[in-house]
């Protein structure tokens, strides 16, 4: 049984702001249903992002300790939306991860022209070829070869559900820059497919 | 003097403002895509959520 599911029917109709606000007036339990609501979205962007389940865990948990640390010392800025703040905190975690790691995310090119050159990162285990027969395997792995700006963009977009003027506030980019990577992610993603013959349509 | 026109329905509109990208193929390929770009979605772990819990409710 899952530990957020049985969140009580009004906190289900307040919004994010409120139940910040009830947060910081003493209210440790609403923190339960802001986890309900964006766990799933911040959670799958961290994880895409970091591409290892473990580390995804440890950067979501920094990120609400961070989150619920910043609530109790006031220093929280009504004007902003809760979940773009919050990604805010885990991309800038990710982002303290691979620098402190000194690891390059995945492949960085400047236009995404040689993605197609990219795919084939190292030899697959006997198990590793069954999962690659499953679609969502060969997407995931797709994602994992976008240039960074792109893959950044559609996670942000698609997983965390942010607009694009909240994408390129958190990326520190024009929305038109942010808009032409979407672009540019989505027209790699589907050569990718082309590639690997992958159907859209294949469950 | 050679007027150039605009139709009314272009004026006034912001790039700025669109919230999707606007060139066709690729949106088509976005809304085919998005069920399975959907499938990817993953759950934290329940001891990371109940150690974020606890954390919360220490005051």
């Amino acid at each position: 049984m899952g530990l957020i599911k049985h969140t009580p029917m009004r906190l289900q109709q307040v919004s994010d702001q409120d139940l910040v606000k009830l947060y910081i007036g003493g209210d440790e339990s609403v923190i339960e249903e802001l986890l309900r609501r964006h766990k799933s979205k911040i959670f799958t962007s961290i994880y895409l992002l970091v591409k290892d389940q473990y580390l995804a865990e440890d950067i979501f948990q920094d990120a609400f300790i961070k989150v619920i640390n910043t609530l109790r010392s006031g220093r929280y800025n009504e004007e902003g939306k809760f979940l773009p703040w919050v990604m805010r905190i885990a991309h800038n975690l990710v982002i303290d991860y691979f620098r402190k790691e000194k690891r390059t995310p995945t492949i960085t090119s400047a236009d995404g022209t040689d993605v197609l050159n990219l795919i084939q990162v190292h030899e697959e285990s006997a198990e590793e070829r069954m999962l690659r027969e499953q679609t969502h395997v060969d997407l995931r792995k797709m994602i994992h070869h976008l240039p960074d700006e792109q893959k950044e963009v559609l996670i942000m977009r698609h997983y965390a559900d942010l607009s694009f003027k909240e994408i390129a506030e958190l990326t520190d980019v024009s929305i038109n820059t942010a808009l032409g990577r979407m672009r540019y992610a989505l027209s790699n993603l589907r050569k990718m497919m082309n590639v690997k013959e992958i159907s859209v349509s294949r469950s | 003097m050679t007027k150039t026109f605009t139709p009314p329905n272009q004026k006034n509109v912001s790039k700025t403002e669109t919230n999707e990208p606007s060139n066709q193929p690729d949106q088509h390929f976005y809304g085919s895509i998005k069920q399975q770009l959907n499938k990817l979605y993953r759950e934290p772990s329940e001891e990371t959520i109940t150690k974020i819990l606890n954390y919360a409710k220490k005051r």
